[in-house]
């Protein structure tokens, strides 16, 4: 395991989603502001698919993995994961947003948001476990 | 990158739904008015809505990501009139009535209005439930470490 300071690189990993989350909040903030706005179009990362494909590109890991899914190790570089932008543009040049869709990402990007600060905070509780020798 | 830029987002549309709000009942306070002050009967009015990109007062100058030039608030440009034929109801002893005894009504629908209405009501709810996701996503990220 490659160490980089105190954490290893799943702790960068971890801070570059919740980057990630909060700019997609922004989006979906964008969209349900503009749900009312002719030829608006609806808007969204789709960085979790870009994320799975950095992290396959390192298939050549020496760790067995028992399911292609499961994250390595030593993953990817946090800064290599860049998501692009992609605009839902209707046929008719309408407004594209779907606000029962975006109220629903909304929800599913708060929840993954404080699933992620949770996987933070377990990092920096086994860190200090380690400092107080496992006493408390 | 600004980790409140949400909230000015859809601040701006809480102000765009309620500028909306605002006309909507200028038009249903109005439905009956014969007389406004350009003369004639009062005509329905209308906002119109465009999506800006987000102007930001601390990174107008400096840095801004890529992903940050695609977000876009709400803005109300303009509130128009809507130019349709009035509407004309016979009755002679009305002393706005035309030569022929019909008496000009605006154009605004009821129907047209409530439906907007209740539309205006859940696009600010909506806004309000991104804020409130918002705040309870900063609120956790001041738990780190916790």
């Amino acid at each position: 395991m490659q160490f980089n300071g105190l954490f290893d690189n799943n702790i960068f990993l971890l801070e570059r989603m919740l980057d990630l989350k909060s700019l997609r909040h922004d989006l979906i903030a964008s969209n349900i502001a503009n749900v009312d706005t002719p030829h608006y179009f609806s808007k969204d990362l789709d960085f979790d698919r870009k994320l799975l494909s950095s992290l396959e590109e390192k298939e050549e890991i020496e760790i067995r993995r028992t399911h292609y899914r499961h994250l390595s190790i030593d993953s990817a570089p946090p800064g290599h994961i860049n998501p692009k932008i992609i605009s839902q543009i209707s046929e008719d040049g309408l407004n594209s947003v779907d606000i029962d869709r975006e109220m629903t990402k909304l929800a599913e990007n708060q929840l993954m948001y404080n699933s992620l600060i949770k996987m933070i905070s377990w990092k920096f509780n086994e860190m200090k476990a380690a400092i107080s020798e496992g006493r408390r | 990158m600004n980790l409140l830029s949400g909230l000015e987002i859809n601040a701006s549309g809480l102000t765009a739904q309620r500028i909306r709000m605002n006309v909507i009942s200028s038009n249903l306070a109005n439905i009956n008015s014969t007389r406004s002050s350009r003369g004639g009967p009062y005509r329905r009015k209308d906002v119109i809505f465009a999506a800006l990109p987000l102007a930001d007062s601390f990174t107008a100058g400096g840095r801004v990501s890529p992903f940050e030039k695609m977000l876009n608030e709400v803005r109300v440009v303009s509130v128009v009139e809507d130019s349709s034929d009035p509407r004309l109801v016979y009755d002679p002893h009305h002393p706005d009535a035309d030569s022929s005894g019909y008496v000009s009504y605006p154009n605004i629908n009821l129907i047209e209005e409530m439906t907007n209405m209740i539309s205006s009501t859940r696009s600010y709810e909506a806004n309000i439930t991104a804020i409130n996701a918002l705040k309870s996503m900063a609120l956790k990220a001041l738990e780190i470490g916790r």
